[in-house]
Formats: structure tokens, C-alpha cells, sequence
């Protein structure tokens, strides 16, 4: 699994770090997501999807 | 494509037939699988959308604007451009991003977790001068009410925790049969405090929400004086109306249903989470949001939405979406189900969300752990909901243990 994220349209709600805090976090100064794993684990695939889905932007993209 | 231009008289918000579940007109919306037209106040009529991904489609399509200034908005009440006008959440675009990325980093999920502790210890404190207070009592305003405030006001920086200067703007801010003048000047007594605070914390800095954006982001322009005493006004009143009327309806739903009480103190640490999320997808508080207007013609679920045309989503009904759902009607507070849209979709997504789903997490099963007892003082049939609140809600709930 792949994952890219569009940073330029992230509105900072949160949705992944909460869903998959072992792959999103939020940068300190405006909220912005950061990648932690581009290429996460199978185990953390679910998690992974679950944040793709929540996220309200639709800024997180997966490849398989 | 379709267009359907029969005009139903239905007001939005349309009446509810129960107190528990979204207006039916919501609901028919949905079922129908089209936009339906709803009336407002001022005679005009904006699309209703209410199938989960209608709504969704909806809010994330960039010709689909938030600009509350725009003629072709849905305001719910002649007094929105005035109040709302200037503030990132009713603006698209760069008017919106970049300000809302100022306001992030008090609310991302790292930083509301670090809150927890303190909010546990205002859940208690509520509860602790609960029992000192005559029985019966009203839960919205020794409970609900302090809770959100105090966390918002410390969050912010300000003491405003018993100012009625606050309750009454928050109040009719929500009110949508309150009057524009009222609400204006309520409003305008608001933002001075607000302003007076914002000068004290330029003579001495604090490390709260207030103090950085007037101490940082005046003196390098990316906001006015006055934008910060607005996003202040903002903060304040959307980070503790909304999450009041959800602990309220919340604990109604808790006293209401013995299964679901048990179920949640049988393992509050396991439960916590979801009945939080289940409050929020059952209740769905706001009543008339997101609101927005078609910048070119769309078509959602066949029909055709001309450029200029109002929209508003009704997110109580896509939140009970059986088509991704199961049993959408019943309240079950051991749903592992974060999907719903109790906070908006889209980049407007409520910013205060996480901070809202800590507190409620700390109050659910603290009180019943506290008073096991807890139960309403009058007749079911004789609560008040609010029906013409733009943040549905109970005016008040009586209770005794």
C-alpha cells in the first residue's frame, strides 16, 4: 500500500490522526497533515482506509 | 438531468413530528433520492439534499461556494451577512484556507488530547457543585452549559465562564426568530469584551489561542486587530452552544434508555468513544448546516441546480442513511461507526470537533458513574426541544437523583 497526501488542500480537522496516528500526523504551526509512513504495513491498511474515508478534504490517496 | 420547479411550501427548519428523529420532510428527501425545495424566512427556496452522498458530493464540489455575502446564500435569518460576513468559515478559497490554518493548532488532535485531564476535572467540578445545589435542577445549566464554556474560555484565554455577556449572544446567535437589531447589538457587546481582552494580552503575551493570534499574527498582517476579536467572537460561541445542546441530549438519550446506560458503564474506557460518536449521529444537532449556493449549474442525483440557487444539506438525514448505516434509527452507543457527518464534510468541517468529542467522552460516563440515580424531574412530554434553533437542543432538562 502507497499513500500520498495532498497537502495544499488539508484543512487540519484531524480525521486520520485520529483513525491512523501510526501514519498521519499534524504539523505544529497550522494543522497541515504529515505523512509519518508512505508505505504502511499490511496490519495498518484498515486504519489507513478508515482515514482515507473520514478525511473531509479527500486529500489522502492509496495505491495498492 | 431533471428540473423539477414545483415549490412545496415546507419551511426549513421543517418541523419535526418527534423529538427524536430528523423532520420527516428530511427524511423524504432522502428517500426520494432527489433535492427537494424547502421555503426560508425571506421567501426563498434553496434545495434541500439529504442522501448521505448527495450531501457529501455536495460539499466537496469546488463550484459549490460558502460565501455567506453572496445573493444566491441561504441565510436563515436577514441579520447572517452582517454577523458572519467577514469570517473565514463563511468565505471560500484563500479567504478561507489560510485562516483557518492560523486557527488549527489549538484544536488538532494532539494538542485536545493534552487537554483531557483538565477537562475530566470540569466535569467533576460541574458534578461536585451539581450535588450542592437543591434537587430538582436543571442539567442544561449546572452541566451542559459549564462544561464547554469553561473549556472554550480557557482555551481561548479569557474569563468569561459566568458572563451573561456570552450566553446571551450565543443564545440568539442561535435563535432564528430573535430579532436582527438584537442579535447585532448582542453581538457588538460581545466583541468589545472580546476586544478589551485582546488589548490586555498585547501588554502581556499569554501562550492561549487569544494571546497568539493578537501577539503573532497582528504584528506580521495576516490578520487585523479586528478579524481576531471576530474569530474570538467565533470561537466562543460555536465551541460552547453546540457541544452544551449535545451533553444534554446526550444524557437525555442515556436517562431515557437503561440498556444503553448499562452498556455504557459496564466498560466506560471501551464505550466512551462511541457513544460519543453515536450522540453525535443520532442527534445531528444542526438543523439548518451546511448551508451553500451553486456557483455554476450542478446536478445532485439527477437534478439540475442552476448557478446562484441556495443549497442546504441536511445532515441529520444522511446521518441516517441506511445505505450506510445499519438500523439508522436505533441509538446504539457500541457502534464502531466514525463515518457520520454530525461535523459537517468538506474543508469547512467543524474545527472544534476533536475538542468536542473529548469533552463528551470525559461527561457521558462520568455523570452516570456519579449519579447512577440520575433521572428527569418532569414528564417526558413536558421537555422543551429547540425546534427554531439553528443548534437543535433542549432549553432545559430537569432532573433529580
Amino acid at each position: 500500500m502507497k499513500v500520498t497526501i495532498d497537502e495544499a488542500k488539508c484543512c487540519g480537522a484531524g480525521q486520520c490522526v485520529l483513525a491512523a496516528p501510526e501514519v498521519f500526523d499534524q504539523r505544529e504551526d497550522d494543522g497541515v497533515v504529515i505523512l509519518l509512513d508512505a508505505e504502511p504495513p499490511a496490519s495498518e491498511a484498515g486504519n489507513v482506509r478508515e482515514a482515507a474515508a473520514l478525511c473531509p478534504a479527500a486529500v489522502i490517496a492509496i495505491q495498492d | 438531468m431533471t428540473r423539477t420547479d414545483a415549490t412545496p411550501a415546507t419551511p426549513l427548519p421543517a418541523p419535526r413530528q418527534c423529538p427524536y428523529a430528523p423532520p420527516a420532510f428530511y427524511t423524504e428527501t432522502r428517500e426520494s433520492g432527489q433535492p427537494r425545495r424547502g421555503t426560508l424566512w425571506d421567501g426563498s427556496h434553496p434545495w434541500l439534499v439529504g442522501g448521505y452522498d448527495q450531501v457529501q458530493q455536495v460539499l466537496r464540489d469546488p463550484r459549490v461556494g460558502a460565501d455567506v455575502t453572496d445573493p444566491g446564500f441561504p441565510n436563515t435569518s436577514a441579520a447572517q451577512p452582517e454577523l458572519e460576513g467577514n469570517i473565514f468559515f463563511r468565505k471560500d478559497g484563500d479567504e478561507h484556507l489560510p485562516v483557518r490554518r492560523i486557527l488549527n493548532p489549538d484544536f488538532t488532535a494532539k494538542r485536545v488530547e493534552k487537554w483531557r485531564t483538565r477537562i475530566e476535572e470540569l466535569v467533576d467540578d460541574a458534578i461536585d457543585k451539581m450535588l450542592e445545589q437543591p434537587r430538582p435542577l436543571d442539567l442544561v445549566k449546572h452541566f451542559a452549559l459549564p462544561i464547554p464554556t469553561t473549556a472554550i474560555c480557557e482555551l481561548l484565554g479569557v474569563d468569561l465562564v459566568d458572563s451573561p455577556v456570552v450566553t446571551h449572544a450565543a443564545h440568539l446567535a442561535t435563535d432564528m426568530e430573535a430579532a436582527t437589531e438584537e442579535k447585532v447589538a448582542a453581538m457588538h457587546e460581545l466583541s468589545e469584551v472580546l476586544a478589551r481582552y485582546a488589548r490586555q494580552k498585547q501588554d502581556e503575551p499569554d501562550d492561549r489561542l487569544l494571546g497568539r493570534l493578537v501577539n503573532e499574527h497582528v504584528p506580521n498582517g495576516d490578520l487585523t486587530f479586528d478579524e481576531v476579536v471576530r474569530l474570538a467572537q467565533l470561537v466562543i460561541g460555536a465551541g460552547h452552544e453546540t457541544t452544551a445542546n449535545m451533553l444534554s441530549l446526550g444524557v437525555l438519550a442515556l436517562i431515557r434508555d437503561e440498556q444503553q446506560r448499562e452498556k455504557l458503564l459496564s466498560d466506560p474506557d471501551a464505550y466512551a468513544a462511541t457513544c460519543a460518536e453515536e450522540m453525535l449521529r443520532y442527534w445531528t444537532i444542526v438543523q439548518t448546516e451546511p448551508r451553500r449556493f451553486a456557483r455554476e449549474d450542478i446536478e445532485v442525483g439527477g437534478q439540475l441546480i442552476r448557478a446562484g440557487e441556495g443549497i442546504i444539506c441536511s445532515l441529520a438525514a444522511a446521518n441516517r442513511d441506511p445505505a450506510v448505516f445499519q438500523a439508522p434509527e436505533e441509538l446504539d452507543i457500541t457502534r464502531a461507526e466514525r463515518r457520520h457527518m454530525a461535523f459537517g464534510y468538506g474543508v469547512h468541517q467543524c474545527l472544534g470537533q476533536n475538542l468536542a468529542r473529548v469533552e463528551m467522552q470525559a461527561a457521558f460516563p462520568r455523570l452516570f458513574q456519579r449519579l447512577p440515580e440520575l433521572r428527569l424531574a418532569v414528564p417526558e412530554e413536558e421537555l422543551r426541544f429547540r425546534d427554531t434553533h439553528i443548534v437543535y437542543g433542549l432549553h432545559e432538562l430537569p432532573v433529580t437523583w
